[in-house]
């Protein structure tokens, strides 16, 4: 429950109603009477949202996000992985039916070396070389939304719209295109609250556009690179 | 956090367009209050239709307020149709 928009809006409702029907029925007052309706509107609106909605602690959140995404951009430079470029699995190529971001690790031999040792469910084989496997955020918004494989590059825009723009309102718009060379450009227009601000290719917006590339084409999807031109972010994919 | 904010646009948007309406329909000089509340929840929904999905925790219960300002809704506009086909039986709804 949100404390202030439940108050506020209980004490809007209950003042328009019944000053709404006092100003129409005792003072004769149209207008008035009106005005008071459109409150006791709002205020069923605000009063509904405040009471239904579960208060976010969000500072804590916020805190939260930075303290994961430092120490996952650490761990990922620490394995020399930052600017490699992620590709992206579909659930119905992966082993455990599940979708996966996957990331080569051929040039980490000196891993083995010093005796460091990745767990093994990050770590899968693919034609003998090993690849770091981690898990895609929104993966609950993507199975939500029903993410499957599509035929038109209209339904694809679609999907990464509604949950870029629609459900996690980080992005003002998706525009998505296919090139004859079969790279396919989403351009992101105005990223909000610093959601670009990652380091290396395995940025928060690119896995989500990744891992939904993947489920609607239903094949294995590279991120190859990213362009920032103004306000727009446009990101590359194979 | 997003959610917050997102349905934070929506009320505050929503306040100022019933606003808005409110004082356009006085600087026209309106006097009925039935056409005041009809486009006040025409704006309600024109804001819902915009800003859907709304957040899952509050969908059911705003289908709840709409149901209800959809009666009202309809009640008015019935009332109107009524008035122009038949307006004795609106007389004698109201006691006319």
């Amino acid at each position: 429950m949100l404390i202030k928009h439940t108050i506020v809006g209980l004490n809007l409702l209950v003042i328009g109603v019944a000053g709404s029907l006092t100003a129409f029925i005792i003072l004769n007052v149209p207008e008035l009477a009106a005005a008071l309706a459109g409150v006791a509107m709002v205020g069923a609106v605000l009063f509904v949202v405040g009471w239904e909605m579960p208060e976010h602690p969000i500072k804590a959140m916020r805190e939260e996000i930075e303290y994961l995404k430092e120490n996952v951009e650490r761990l990922l430079e620490e394995l020399g992985v930052l600017d490699r470029n992620p590709i992206f699995i579909p659930s119905t190529m992966s082993t455990d039916g599940k979708l996966s971001i996957i990331i080569p690790l051929t040039k980490n031999a000196e891993l083995e070396g010093t005796g460091r040792k990745i767990p093994e469910r990050m770590l899968v084989t693919m034609k003998n070389i090993p690849c770091l496997k981690l898990k895609p955020p929104c993966l609950k918004i993507i199975d939500e939304l029903g993410v499957s494989e599509v035929e038109t590059i209209g339904q694809v825009e679609d999907f990464i719209s509604k949950t870029l723009v629609q459900h996690l309102n980080i992005v003002d718009s998706v525009k998505v295109a296919t090139r004859t060379d079969g790279t396919i450009v989403v351009t992101l227009s105005k990223i909000k609250y610093g959601f670009s601000k990652y380091r290396g290719k395995i940025g928060f917006i690119i896995t989500i556009v990744g891992a939904i590339l993947a489920e609607t084409f239903n094949r294995k999807i590279e991120f190859l690179n990213m362009e920032k031109k103004l306000e727009e972010t446009i990101l590359f994919f194979k | 956090m997003s959610e917050i904010v997102f349905i934070d646009k929506f009320l505050v948007r929503l306040a100022l367009s019933v606003f808005a309406a409110l004082i356009g329909l006085i600087v026209v000089g309106e006097k009925r209050a039935d056409v005041y509340v009809a486009v006040f929840i025409l704006i309600y929904f024109i804001f819902l239709a915009l800003y859907s999905p709304l957040p899952r925790e509050v969908e059911g219960k705003i289908s709840l307020i709409s149901k209800i300002l959809l009666t009202i809704f309809i009640i008015i506009v019935a009332f109107r149709i009524l008035e122009i086909l038949a307006p004795t039986i609106i007389a004698s709804i109201l006691g006319l």
